[in-house]
């Protein structure tokens, strides 16, 4: 197991996201896909890790053999929809062993060393940490409101779409807004506001890890394109 | 609190965060069908501006402020180069937010009908994919194409990009963008305003 700095992180992200740009190819796909395996398992989330791998290869053997078996419409539109998961997959899939991994002092003091503004940090940092609280009122809000009936499924929209609206959509923006005052209330509790420069007590430094694990990513990135500059069509 | 500060208190960078994300899964939701098939893309922007109209009107009557929207531009722009979209939609949003806020606060965040226009403008912003694709059709194809998306995908767009579709998605989002964000107007009036959440 290990532990990198949240700024290898940052870096490793926009490495990423330049890779599924420059080299959208099939095996430096499902290679870059390996190595965000391996780093998801050393950072200890291992089992959504394997889970989200395990997806990916079983759309990929899908591509592979069901795909060209089918025909028309079907077969465009799935491999279309297949050709844009594929994509996002890697930056996805990284963005999601990252945010797992993270604590959210640790994101905003490494961004404080890095001198971002905090206008851009707050948001952000608050943004990553509240998708899994608003999946969760979501969940409540659901299940309450099952109890009387109430569902999204289009028919229940039709038949009344005021109370829907009432009871499923005004519900999780009264619950967001309050969020929202509770959370900036313990922030300022703790000293949030403060003009001047943060400090922390958590050891942040670019290690020797996180320089190897930036060369491993780089030096695929600079194979993948060397590779396809060299025209090896099979990569 | 000191609400007439003139910047961005960390109380309004977290409700910006907050909202930001309500607003990212109301595109998601309303939108995300129709990304994904090439015939329907076009009508992407109408489908992004079906839910969105109530938390716009809650969060700009929440942090009545000129950065806050254009914070949510950058923060979209930012997640949007990150999973890999075209710029004209990341850029697109960005500059339509930062438009929105003038809009928005020309009648202080406080007038209905600008807030309004507000977020009509707001919901153009995703089309910025479309507009470049619609006057620069080359460069959009080969941008696209080297970011992988299948070539099929977009022969299939061109077949059924012509003038009336652009119409029809223009006008098409700025209909349901009024819809949205009228029924954004009434629950502000009828329920927020009430609960003591906005004022």
């Amino acid at each position: 197991m290990i532990k990198t700095d949240p700024r290898t992180k940052v870096l490793l992200m926009f490495i990423t996201v330049l890779f599924s740009i420059f080299v959208p190819t099939g095996t430096m796909t499902c290679l870059w896909i390996g190595l965000v395996t391996l780093f998801g398992i050393l950072m200890g989330r291992v089992k959504k890790t394997i889970r989200a791998a395990s997806v990916f290869a079983a759309l990929w053997v899908f591509a592979l053999y069901v795909l060209p078996m089918l025909h028309g419409t079907v077969h465009t539109s799935l491999l279309v929809w297949l050709g844009l998961v594929f994509k996002c997959y890697p930056c996805c899939m990284l963005a999601g062993v990252i945010i797992g991994t993270t604590q959210i002092s640790e994101f905003m003091a490494a961004m404080a060393k890095w001198n971002v503004p905090r206008s851009i940090v707050m948001p952000l940092a608050i943004m990553f940490r509240y998708f899994p609280t608003l999946k969760e009122d979501w969940g409540h809000i659901r299940d309450a409101m099952a109890l009387r009936g109430i569902s999204l499924s289009p028919l229940c929209f039709v038949r009344n779409p005021g109370v829907v609206i009432d009871a499923l959509y005004l519900p999780i923006l009264v619950t967001a807004s309050k969020t929202a005052d509770e959370l900036s209330a313990s922030a300022i509790a703790r000293g949030i506001e403060n003009p001047n420069r943060r400090t922390s007590r958590l050891d942040i430094r670019i290690r020797f890890i996180d320089v190897l694990v930036l060369i491993i990513f780089c030096a695929t990135m600079a194979a993948g394109m060397a590779a396809r500059m060299g025209g090896y069509a099979w990569i | 609190m000191n609400n007439h500060k003139k910047g961005l208190s960390a109380k309004d960078l977290i409700v910006t965060g907050i909202f930001a994300v309500l607003l990212l899964m109301a595109a998601m939701i309303g939108g995300g069908p129709f990304a994904a098939v090439p015939t329907l893309t076009f009508y992407f922007p109408i489908g992004a501006a079906l839910l969105a109209g109530p938390i716009f009107m809650l969060f700009i009557a929440k942090v009545p402020k000129f950065g806050a929207l254009a914070i949510v531009g950058a923060v979209m722009c930012i997640l949007g180069t990150l999973t890999g979209m075209h710029w004209g939609m990341n850029f697109g949003f960005l500059i339509c937010s930062i438009i929105a806020s003038v809009v928005a606060g020309m009648g202080k965040f406080k007038k209905p009908v600008l807030n309004l226009a507000a977020y009509l403008v707001y919901c153009i912003g995703p089309m910025g994919t479309y507009f470049v694709f619609f006057f620069n059709r080359e460069s959009w194809i080969s941008f696209m194409l080297k970011k992988g998306t299948e070539q099929e995908y977009i022969d299939k767009m061109n077949e059924t990009a012509s003038a009336g579709i652009m119409l029809i998605m223009v006008v098409g989002t700025l209909i349901v963008a009024t819809l949205s964000g009228l029924l954004g107007l009434r629950l502000m009036r009828k329920q927020f305003v009430k609960a003591g959440i906005a004022s």
